[in-house]
């Protein structure tokens, strides 16, 4: 009996303790799914409570779980003020459902952080092609961009010292690497194919891009005037956008239809090629065993991002500790070039180097709280004002590259920076266009890549996939559409 | 054994029962009868809300990756189960056939001590060890089995048996108390009159413990089935459903639509069709039951 | 010592033997968590099978550390499931076994067709239910829908239990003009506290285990309970490099419950064995 009531009092001080204090009403809330990112940004969070008077609370969001995560704090009507989440998917797909704040208009108005540039509006203060990148299926922006990565092939550089290899320039040359590493015996390039490990889909998606140039006049019908495509002036497609409407055209017409479209076989063919080097287990591997497997040295190549270089660093030290010989130098190439060997395609320009927004900031709507919500735009605006950004990325050990061209790259990211960028426009993606069909998408990628379709079968399935996805954003985005253009140029309707 | 039951008033009893049942009408006959009238309707839980009447189910008998969860249920329950209800079973027999008490507290102590460890430490540890080049793969490899080394967790061949086999040497558990709780009640009488006849170990598990024990085994498969239907955290953890939905369990299937796809509506019409189920099951096993006895 | 009655003519050292290649494969999960917790990530990647060099002794501290706060946060969720389940279901049990009112047995079917509702199904709705009442994100909610769930169990439990217990005790205490209330209070508790731990600990265990309903409500990282702590380690802690700080964590957070348990389970058992399991 007494057991009992000290038992109770003990759970309801318990209790006490483990309710939560009452939120100040100045704080906002800010979680990001990048845990690397974070240090960077708690570094500069007390500045921006000096400036604005608003605590600023960050946490991280475990990344495999956090679809789920966001999905339940938008649920739950309190999400966080602030999100910085990765790729523009997920804010396509909550922005498209009303749940974020839209950036077009906000975008226009100068960023008054940014004291430098105070006559240039915030938009400008980004790569173009990040923007772009940002930008869902039907041009609308959802997110900011603040980080891309630069997608380059990790080498053993004293592989290829034994091998008498160079780094190659050319598509041919990455195979001719390939295959001369599986000839002595290693294993050539590791990879994993998965929903949560985009490896081989930066690579589709970059060597579509290139092979879909010719047709951008054709499919960017609503550009302003007087425009045509220079894929030698990345400047010429800034302020262009391809809009649902446009891509509804596009594909009835075949200009993107992969059944129809050559680019599209074309892409599948060159990464199939390069899956013949793939390590044999490529399919049952994770995305997290990848680095592992090259930091063991059991595999020469491995295609990755800038934030795998401090991972990279961190495993390489430790194994030094241990067993030094095991150590191995290595760097960084690019992504090869496609010449007039490599496909019998037109090819407009080079490849473009950055294959992706990485690190973005997204706002939910606040309805009925208009201070609050303003105060979190001001964040972002903060977040990515060049002299604060500096300092953020400055004291991480995060080699991303900055989004604002104001920001400069750590040292060690070097080989990762884009050299050469061509006109940027996203005409179609790889894997299509909604959530609903990525699962079916990945699957039959997996099914392709491992021998188990054929081609033909691989590209008709695809296509059905990019319709139906296409099929369904015009039905949910009916009221939005520009109905007069559709009638002009699709005069009986998107048909499923 | 009424007869000597107070008769109260209504109100007095109210007060007595009103705590436990006012929680539970609150929190859970409430949901569940909202969670039937969810199941009618297509919602994201914010902005959209419509009636479609039995939309929900029709999309669900037609959802292929509804009977590909169905199939895979069909899979964990054909593993799980019957390691499940016989291992503790044999496990409670080798304690009670020991000589010394003393013994058997410490083997008891020994085999159900993993119960203690969070279960999410468990599922952790082992997803670690199911690793592409975790102890498993290595030990493979150094045995000269290198060709039998995979990711376990990432092959849609070898993810169900691998996450049922999360609970070797399924010896141990709640269920090894209960079972042996259930040996430990035989009457003595009995085992003494079979052990005269001559009866061995193995014919006295056989004729006279195992109609003894027919109670608890009936509740542990029963327990067992029922955990097989309801719990995913463990799936949740290591695969989310994957590789390819090969280890996708209707109750994921309904917390992912739910809370991962924002189809609330189609997420009710699976909690639906789960309950049938279980109810179905649970009946079925309570008619078995009573009719042996 | 009395010999244990089922003992007979079964080889001892066999069953020796079994029982410990049994326990070995119950503990080698939990030893590799301890091998691995010793060391840094150049031991783990290079020598796994190797006895660390050197021990890595920070990482136990560190472990501690940052999971002190989430063992806090269950013990107290799961401590105040624990009471309050007991609470109600005795008042409940008492009401349903020594009372006569009016629909007594239907009322008690329903509690017990409600143990056939699979928890999946009432996830949405619950979630949808504690959002309207602005209970998501607070210690309510982890332990409220916790506790009404696990009453129908327990009050099954300690009504079968009450329903044993001899009627003269009431009879006498009804003599002496006692309440009902005073009867429960002061001669059915002490008799039923092994029940009573039988359904603690239920409870204790699948309070302390549960992931799902605080992966979906608590949205606040000084709120974690323990699963979610876990499992969210790596990343809030920044740790997918150092899997021996992980593991060591993982170790800590288990010696609680052991510790409680090796004083607990002599009255598990002897609830168990009680009878109260009887169907």
């Amino acid at each position: 009996m007494r057991t009992c009531r000290r038992k109770l009092a003990l759970a309801l001080c318990a209790l006490h303790l483990v309710a939560p204090a009452a939120e100040s009403s100045r704080t906002l809330r800010i979680a990001s799914i990048h845990e690397d990112l974070l240090p960077g940004l708690r570094v500069v969070l007390g500045e921006f409570e000096h400036k604005t008077g608003w605590r600023v609370t960050a946490q991280a969001v475990p990344y495999p779980a956090h679809e789920m995560w966001i999905r339940t704090q938008m649920l739950s009507g309190s999400p966080p003020d602030v999100l910085l989440v990765e790729s523009a998917d997920l804010p396509a797909r909550y922005g498209q459902a009303g749940l974020l704040l839209r950036w077009d208009d906000v975008f226009r108005a100068p960023n008054h952080f940014d004291e430098a540039h105070r006559d240039r509006a915030w938009q400008d203060g980004f790569q173009n092609e990040l923007i772009h990148q940002s930008r869902d299926a039907t041009g609308a922006l959802w997110c900011v961009p603040y980080t891309q990565y630069g997608v380059g092939f990790f080498y053993d550089r004293s592989a290829y010292d034994k091998l008498q290899l160079m780094p190659p320039r050319t598509w041919e040359g990455l195979l001719d690497n390939f295959r001369a590493v599986r000839a002595s015996g290693r294993t050539a390039f590791v990879t994993a194919v998965r929903p949560n490990d985009h490896q081989t889909l930066w690579m589709a998606d970059m060597l579509l891009e290139l092979l879909l140039r010719p047709v951008a006049a054709q499919v960017n019908l609503q550009a302003r005037e007087g425009w045509h495509y220079d894929a030698l002036d990345p400047e010429c497609t800034r302020g262009e956008v391809v809009t649902l409407e446009e891509r509804l055209v596009a594909f009835d017409r075949g200009l993107i239809d992969p059944a129809r479209a050559p680019a599209f076989r074309e892409t599948a063919r060159l990464v199939k090629a390069l899956a013949a080097e793939f390590r044999p287990d490529f399919l049952s591997l994770d995305g997290d065993e990848v680095p592992r497997v090259f930091a063991r040295g059991q595999s020469v190549h491995f295609l990755n991002g800038t934030w795998y270089l401090r991972p990279l660093a961190a495993m390489q030290h430790g194994i030094a500790e241990i067993a030094p010989e095991r150590v191995f130098p290595w760097s960084v190439f690019p992504f090869p070039v496609l010449t007039t060997q490599s496909t019998a395609l037109p090819l407009l320009g080079g490849i473009n180097q950055n294959s992706g927004l990485r690190a973005c900031f997204i706002v939910p709507l606040r309805r009925g709280d208009e201070e609050r919500q303003q105060a979190a735009v001001e964040l972002v605006r903060f977040l990515t004002a060049p002299a604060v950004a500096t300092e953020s990325f400055g004291k991480t050990e995060v080699y991303d590259l900055p989004a604002m061209p104001d920001v400069a790259p750590k040292p060690g990211a070097e080989p990762l920076v884009p050299r050469e960028r061509y006109a940027f426009l996203t005409l179609a993606l790889w894997r299509g266009y909604d959530a609903r069909g990525e699962g079916d998408f990945w699957t039959l990628w997996q099914g392709f890549l491992g021998g188990a379709i054929d081609a033909d079968r691989f590209i008709a399935q695809l296509s059905v996939i990019h319709r139906a996805a296409l099929f369904r954003l015009s039905q949910s985005n009916a009221a939005v559409m520009d109905q007069q253009f559709l009638q002009r140029h699709l005069p009986g309707g998107f048909k499923p | 054994m009424k007869g000597d039951d107070s008769v109260v008033s209504p109100g007095r009893a109210a007060g007595f029962l009103l705590p436990a049942l006012g929680l539970f009408a609150v929190f859970v006959v409430l949901p569940a009868l909202s969670a039937l009238v969810l199941a009618f309707f297509r919602t994201d839980g914010l902005a959209m809300r419509e009636w479609v009447g039995f939309d929900n189910f029709h999309q669900l008998l037609g959802d292929a990756l509804f009977w590909r969860s169905i199939r895979n249920l069909l899979l964990f329950a054909l593993l799980t189960v019957p390691v499940q209800t016989l291992g503790p079973l044999i496990g409670a027999k080798l304690l009670y056939a020991l000589r010394s008490p003393r013994a058997a507290y410490w083997y008891r102590t020994l085999l159900v001590f993993p119960v203690l460890v969070p279960g999410v430490v468990t599922i952790l540890v082992w997803q670690e060890l199911y690793g592409a080049t975790g102890p498993i793969n290595l030990v493979l490899n150094a045995a000269g089995l290198g060709e039998y080394a995979r990711a376990w967790l990432g092959d849609p061949a070898t993810v169900v048996p691998a996450i049922v086999a999360i609970g070797l040497p399924f010896t141990g558990g709640v269920f090894l108390l209960i079972y042996l709780a259930g040996f430990l009640s035989i009457p003595t009488s009995l085992v003494e009159a079979a052990r005269l006849d001559g009866a061995g170990p193995l014919r006295l598990f056989v004729s006279v413990e195992l109609p003894m024990l027919r109670t608890q085994i009936g509740v542990i498969a029963l327990l067992s089935l029922l955990g097989v239907l309801q719990n995913f955290d463990n799936i949740q953890i290591l695969t989310n459903g994957g590789p390819m939905n090969a280890s996708l369990t209707p109750a994921l299937y309904l917390f992912r639509s739910g809370f991962e796809f924002g189809q609330l509506g189609y997420a009710s019409a699976l909690g639906v069709v789960l309950l049938l189920l279980c109810a179905l099951l649970t009946l079925l096993v309570r008619r078995l039951g009573r009719r042996e006895s | 010592m009395k010999k244990s009655p089922g003992s007979g003519s079964s080889p001892q050292w066999a069953l020796h033997g079994v029982l410990t290649l049994l326990a070995l494969l119950t503990a080698l999960p939990f030893a590799l968590m301890l091998a691995m917790s010793a060391k840094d990530l150049g031991q783990l990647t290079l020598s796994f099978w190797a006895w660390p060099s050197p021990i890595r002794w920070e990482n136990y501290w560190f472990g501690l550390k940052i999971t002190l706060h989430y063992l806090a946060n269950s013990l107290a969720v799961s401590g105040a499931v624990c009471v309050l389940t007991l609470g109600c279901a005795a008042l409940a049990a008492y009401a349903f076994s020594r009372f006569r009112f009016l629909g007594r047995e239907s009322l008690f079917a329903t509690l017990l067709i409600a143990l056939m509702i699979p928890s999946a199904l009432l996830l949405v709705p619950l979630f949808l239910l504690c959002r309207e009442f602005g209970l998501l994100d607070t210690a309510w909610v982890l332990v409220l829908p916790q506790t009404a769930g696990a009453l129908p169990l327990a009050i099954l439990l300690l009504r079968s239990f009450f329903d044993e217990l001899p009627r003269d005790l009431f009879d006498a205490a009804r003599i002496d003009g006692a309440s009902e209330f005073r009867v429960l209070w002061h001669i059915v508790v002490p008799l039923s506290l092994p029940v009573f731990s039988t359904v603690a600990i239920l409870n204790l265990l699948s309070s302390w285990n549960n992931y799902i309903w605080p992966l979906l409500t608590v949205q606040s990282e000084s709120l974690r309970t323990l699963p979610l702590g876990l499992a969210f380690l790596v990343f809030e802690y920044d740790l997918k490099f150092e899997p021996g700080k992980v593991m060591a964590a993982y170790l800590m957070t288990s010696l609680p419950l052991l510790i409680v348990f090796l004083f607990m389970t002599r009255p598990f058992v002897k609830g168990l064995t009680s009878g109260a399991l009887k169907e």
